[in-house]
């Protein structure tokens, strides 16, 4: 359903050029988990970036072709894209503590989106707010609560909740957990299980933790340093992996365990 | 609150008498009787030690009466009363006219970063900031008093209220400006965006409100500069507010009307401190509402 | 640093009006207080910048005004800045009531316009030079003790304060080698700043009359003799507010300029 062909990011500093994502090619079959591996600087956020054109200055897309079910999303004009922001297709973000806006209760962050996309009213809209909220295990009733009144893991079901208000088909989260304890970290990804069952969701999982991408993901990307250097179902990846780079991946997990 | 109000009552105090001689110079005849002058002195209060007159004046100032005038023998605090007025008339319409002018000015140019506009108006804001106050006055005066003849020197408003509004403006538009920089790197701008909303809805519900914070908190600080400023062009223009009284009772060693318009001054700083507290914690979540 | 035109200029300008000031006694035409005109005389070629009422050669005055002006700001601001880091260091380090305590003054002195605190003392004393520089200096301190103060609380928390303490070095020593160096970044900045603001001071303040007396001659007060004669001679007003705008200017610039320098580098390209 969505095909990405050659996408290239460039970001250009004061020290030069540096490509970020250098003509990666990928796609993501309707409702699987699909994973996006790399370590920093490998060019994977920056990648989740761009497949909502979210990439800002100092970097530029510079080619190739994102296709949603047959669209190129690089070639629709502003507008339109925003209409498919937030509605086909969702993003969930690493830093549960800055991406919500202090001064906005959740309940508000969470409507304003589907009052955008489904013209909604603010009553429909709180309805769907609030099933929202009970879809991340989060009480109702705190709908009207601030941010800084929940703790880090509370707030990124509060993320989840926002992406998932207008029912998207895609979801794109970016290391969702990276900033969370482990336990907490457990939580969110059965919950993002539940609720690609529950939604019927598509998902992109990028992160630097192989050992999540096995647990959740039933196929994976590599990525090292703007480049995919390997791509196949998670089994395959983990038992024989063929890059170089994907077996130091794959040893330094097998050494922890 | 208080604490800060005796600090700065008492360090006031103790700067006026510090002065070597004392105010009875001013206006008594250097050749009179020394009894005489040991009466007056004892008259005004001033041959008790310091701190006893620190007590009470202090003892009045608890009820508002800042003593008499050197000068002109009538009650402090009806002279302050007339003039006061006059100073807010210069201060408050102000005060608003900058806060008008610098926040679209700022969240333009931190939007439009760079642009023609953003260059354009840099330039102001550090030329503003960089000329004297005083002089600003002047060259107003010069340009549309004497060459121009379109405004009077004196005794109207509109030259005085422009020279403060242009002081004011150049910092605090700058500083807008930074605080909406700020706030548009923040993550959040991003995930509103990631959620389609128009560029429209995240600068004004998203980004505005955050950047507002650092404003309100400047506005604050610069309550103390805001009197400072209009003190000196109250001189210039001949204005009959406080400013000017205050000025003149320096020169004059008028003790009394010095105390009195300090303290004034002082608690309207104080209140007007205590506004911008009120405003941030109406835009701020966080004040209202601790951590739960 | 070299990458900020503004900065640049801003340097150029100061180090140009560094050295016309300094050598004020050898290039001036004339000697500040000579007559050499009748009366007031607008800028020609024998006097650049034209004549005061007295018949006094400006750009003569102006360049001993420079001399008075940078002099000033660089006391007051040395001043204010020995005042102010002391007391920042003090209270960022011990912290505890020493730091209620200072704070508090600091507040006390913040609340006032400084203005008129300034012109209080000046009027009981007479006012000098002298005395121009040591009143701005004990009146702005402030600002860089709270910003001292700051950054001192930032590296106390750092690993290698913690580390000294633990090979027990004493307080002092913790300051100055160790604390102090981190923090000049900042203080820097705000001696720039600081002396732009101690020049516009001392120039209100002499164009009140309680700054530089005449005849010696400050661009304030200069520009106080200037007010009677707006209508006949308005290069006597305009010239010397001039000079103290573009010095301010500058001063301005290069702080902006050491400040980018110092901020971090933005964001680098994503992971």
């Amino acid at each position: 359903m969505l095909e990405v062909k050659n996408l290239s990011v460039n970001y250009y500093v004061d020290e030069g050029t540096v490509k970020a994502v250098a003509g990666v090619s990928f796609d993501l079959k309707e409702g699987e988990i699909l994973g996006v591996l790399g370590e920093s600087g490998s060019g994977k956020s920056t990648l989740g970036y761009a497949l909502l054109r979210l990439v800002d200055q100092p970097g530029k897309i510079v080619g190739g072709e994102i296709l949603l079910n047959g669209r190129d999303l690089l070639l629709l004009p502003e507008d339109e894209l925003r209409r498919l922001r937030g509605a086909k297709i969702a993003m969930v973000f690493q830093d549960p503590f800055a991406a919500l806006n202090p001064v906005l209760t959740i309940g508000e962050q969470i409507m304003e989106s589907i009052i955008l996309h489904q013209r909604a009213t603010r009553r429909e809209a709180r309805g769907k707010a609030v099933e929202a909220l009970r879809a991340v295990k989060i009480d109702p009733a705190r709908i009207d609560d601030y941010p800084h009144q929940f703790s880090g893991g509370m707030r990124q079901r509060v993320v989840i909740a926002m992406a998932l208000a207008c029912r998207p088909e895609i979801l794109i989260a970016d290391e969702p957990t990276t900033a969370l304890d482990v336990t907490i970290q457990a939580e969110i990804l059965a919950l993002l299980r539940e609720i690609k069952a529950q939604f019927n969701l598509s998902i992109i999982y990028i992160t630097h933790n192989f050992g999540i991408i096995k647990e959740l993901c039933d196929r994976v990307v590599v990525m090292h340093k703007g480049k995919i250097v390997e791509a196949g179902e998670t089994r395959t990846i983990f038992d024989h992996p063929r890059d170089a780079y994907t077996k130091k991946l794959v040893d330094c997990l097998r050494e922890l365990r | 609150m208080i604490p800060l109000l005796l600090g700065i009552s008492f360090l006031s105090f103790l700067v006026m008498h510090l002065a070597p001689g004392d105010p009875t110079a001013l206006f008594i005849d250097p050749n009179i009787d020394p009894v005489e002058l040991a009466r007056v002195r004892a008259n005004w209060g001033l041959d008790q030690p310091l701190f006893i007159q620190y007590l009470v004046w202090l003892k009045n100032a608890l009820l508002l009466d800042f003593g008499r005038s050197y000068t002109t023998g009538l009650p402090v605090i009806a002279e302050i009363g007339e003039r006061l007025p006059m100073t807010l008339l210069l201060m408050i319409p102000s005060f608003i006219l900058t806060l008008l002018i610098t926040i679209p000015v700022g969240v333009i140019s931190a939007v439009r970063k760079n642009s023609w506009f953003d260059n354009l108006f840099t330039f102001f804001s550090f030329a503003g900031m960089a000329i004297p106050t005083f002089w600003l006055g002047l060259m107003l005066m010069l340009v549309f008093s004497v060459q121009l003849h379109w405004l009077p020197a004196v005794g109207n408003l509109a030259l005085p209220l422009i020279t403060m509004t242009i002081g004011s403006l150049a910092g605090l538009t700058r500083y807008q400006r930074g605080a909406m920089l700020e706030v548009l790197n923040q993550e959040y701008i991003r995930v509103a965006r990631a959620k389609g909303l128009p560029e429209r809805l995240v600068i004004f519900k998203h980004a505005l409100r955050n950047a507002l914070l650092p404003t309100i908190t400047i506005l604050g600080l610069s309550l103390p500069d805001l009197f400072g400023g209009a003190f000196v062009i109250e001189t210039i223009f001949a204005w009959p507010g406080m400013g000017r009284l205050g000025v003149q009772a320096i020169f004059q060693r008028n003790y009394p009307t010095i105390m009195g318009i300090v303290m004034v001054s002082a608690i309207l700083i104080i209140v007007g401190n205590l506004l911008a507290d009120i405003a941030y914690a109406i835009v701020d979540p966080r004040i209202r509402y601790g951590k739960k | 640093m070299g990458k900020n035109k503004a900065a640049r200029f801003g340097l150029i300008v100061m180090g140009l009006f560094f050295s016309l000031a300094i050598l004020a006694p050898v290039i001036a035409p004339y000697s500040p207080d000579e007559i050499s005109s009748v009366g007031a005389t607008a800028p020609s070629s024998q006097h650049l910048f034209g004549t005061d009422d007295l018949g006094r050669d400006l750009l003569s005055r102006s360049l001993y005004g420079a001399q008075i002006s940078l002099t000033v700001g660089i006391v007051a601001v040395v001043i204010s800045l020995l005042l102010g880091t002391l007391a920042g260091a003090v209270a960022g380090y011990y912290g505890g009531w020493v730091d209620g305590l200072i704070m508090r003054t600091v507040d006390v002195m913040f609340a006032f316009p400084s203005i008129f605190l300034i012109l209080a003392i000046q009027s009981m004393l007479t006012p000098n030079i002298y005395n121009v520089m040591v009143v701005i200096g004990l009146t702005s301190w402030m600002g860089v003790a709270r910003l001292v103060r700051g950054e001192f609380l930032r590296i106390r928390q750092l690993q290698y304060v913690e580390a000294a303490r633990a090979i027990g070095c004493s307080d002092l020593r913790i300051i100055f080698r160790h604390m102090l160096p981190n923090a000049q970044g900042p203080i820097i900045v705000a001696a720039t700043l600081g002396m732009a603001g101690a020049i516009l001071t001392e120039s209100a303040l002499s164009f009140l009359g309680m700054g530089v007396q005449p005849p010696i001659s400050s661009w304030g007060n200069m520009l106080m003799d200037s007010q009677a004669y707006m209508r006949d001679a308005p290069w006597m007003a305009v010239i010397p507010g001039l000079l103290i705008m573009i010095t301010v200017l500058s001063l301005y610039f290069i702080g902006e300029g050491i400040r980018e320098t110092l901020s971090p580098k933005e964001r680098n390209a994503g992971s």
